[in-house]
């Protein structure tokens, strides 16, 4: 009888240093933090070649999540989200633009709230401790399985677990895209006189929004042998309005890397593309089949652009 | 007044003479309806044909707020068929040739022997970039980007 109990306690005892030590855990507690967390602060970005500093200002007011970022350098332009419910305002030389948005996974808030397709195809891995934004940070590096990602570099606040900095990586270790605070302050604050946008008044508005037909639209393609982890998590379909033609609009992730797979008709007089470029850090491959053009577009490496676009068939 | 009403659509007139024209478009149900017929072959033109424009809405509303001279004009079938059978074969004929020849215009290819060309960075398509961005970035300074003209 001692012996049964003794194992009980010892199952009990290993079981829950188990579940408190699982790595992953620190995933799902960063993706916490940052939707019930307040918080503000300057962050800085890549823009092409370019670095562009930008304000956040995230809020938790009962059940809704309350963010507002804008740009400090160039154009001006901001976002504002309230849950779901996505709105951006840029500003040109005679109006201002508005887009909806579906929804949005910007920095910091980038990590998913479940780990379970991430395990299948990274391993996480911990660096020193270091400091980012005045804020003690440790560093967890996602390390990917497979040459169809890159390798997530991130310091998360030790306090919080709010990512203060991410960097992006290629597998010869070479920068593909970094964002980091500069200047971050988390706290209580429950104003919310924020929330709204800061533009100018005397220009006229315009609104684009187009619509979605894909619950109409037909899927008259398959994909076959899509890299491992890959998911379909978004299919668009709008109308191109000049040309008059569908454009089939598909979204893949793998909880990190996002890819956009476009399926257009060709026109007559316009010549398809095929083969692969890039612009800054996104590659773009393009394939002609049976009268469309099919286009991936993706923040990931050239061979996983190259292999979506030929993953396709009709 | 076909001629004007076809300059209209090709954004040929002035504020003054849109008012003019509106003026006389409300007053005569012919040319009432040579305006719906100029506006469908104009949309499907410019491939606009599932939207409606502004100044379509607000020719719209200008005739609805004109009860009086609508009034004036006898509604019987007699009339009402005499008037239509002069020119609605005409403009529809037109209309019709016109959407054949849009259609042909844009309709896509359907064959694998058209000759590809090899994508290069300047002729990436920006609606496609911007698209990306728009629904799958996790950096806000490209998230925040409006309109095809901000992708370099």
């Amino acid at each position: 009888m001692g012996k049964r109990i003794l194992l009980f306690f010892l199952f009990v005892f290993t079981s829950n240093t188990f579940a408190q030590s699982d790595p992953w855990q620190i995933i799902v507690d960063a993706h916490q933090a940052c939707r019930n967390l307040n918080y503000q602060g300057v962050f800085q970005a890549e823009h092409l070649k370019e670095i562009r500093s930008l304000e956040i200002i995230h809020a938790r007011h009962g059940e809704q999540e309350y963010t507002r970022i804008n740009t400090l350098d160039g154009a001006p332009s901001e976002m504002l989200s309230l849950g779901d419910a996505t709105f951006v305002y840029g500003t040109n030389k005679n109006n201002v633009v508005i887009e909806k948005r579906d929804q949005h996974r910007l920095f910091p808030s980038v990590l998913p709230n479940s780990t379970t397709n991430l395990r299948k195809v990274y391993q996480i891995d911990f660096g020193k401790n270091d400091r980012v934004a005045g804020r003690a940070a440790k560093v967890v590096i996602l390390m990917p399985n497979d040459d169809f990602r890159y390798f997530y570099h991130f310091w998360l606040d030790q306090e919080t677990s709010i990512p203060l900095k991410m960097i992006v990586s290629d597998h010869a270790n070479q920068l593909i895209e970094q964002t980091s605070f500069t200047k971050v302050n988390v706290n209580q604050k429950k104003d919310l006189s924020w929330f709204k946008p800061d533009i100018d008044l005397s220009k006229e508005y315009v609104m684009h929004e187009q619509e979605d037909l894909s619950s109409s639209a037909p899927r008259f393609w398959k994909m076959d042998n899509i890299p491992n982890g890959f998911k379909e998590i978004s299919f668009r379909v709008t109308r191109i309005s000049g040309p008059n033609v569908l454009n089939h609009h598909l979204i893949y992730s793998d909880g990190l890397a996002y890819l956009s797979l476009f399926i257009q008709p060709v026109r007559k007089g316009q010549k398809p593309k095929e083969g692969s470029a890039s612009m800054g850090n996104t590659n773009i491959s393009a394939r002609y089949i049976k009268g469309h053009q099919i286009m991936a577009v993706g923040s990931v490496p050239k061979k996983t652009v190259e292999s979506f676009v030929n993953s396709i068939s009709f | 007044m076909k001629d004007k009403i076809s300059s209209l659509f090709d954004n040929e007139f002035t504020d003054s003479e849109l008012d003019s024209l509106l003026s006389d478009v409300t007053k005569n149900k012919s040319h009432q309806t040579n305006w719906s017929y100029y506006q469908i072959t104009r949309d499907v033109l410019q491939g606009n044909y599932v939207t409606s424009s502004p100044m379509t809405a607000k020719i719209m509303q200008a005739i609805e707020k004109e009860p009086t001279q609508m009034g004036g004009f006898v509604q019987n079938s007699a009339t009402t068929l005499r008037a239509e059978f002069n020119y609605l074969p005409h403009v529809f004929a037109f209309s019709v040739l016109i959407l054949i020849a849009a259609m042909l215009f844009n309709s896509p290819i359907n064959s694998n022997s058209v000759n590809s060309v090899l994508l290069v960075q300047d002729e990436i398509p920006a609606e496609m970039m911007q698209a990306h961005f728009a629904h799958t970035a996790t950096n806000a300074s490209y998230f925040v980007q409006t309109g095809f003209s901000n992708i370099k």
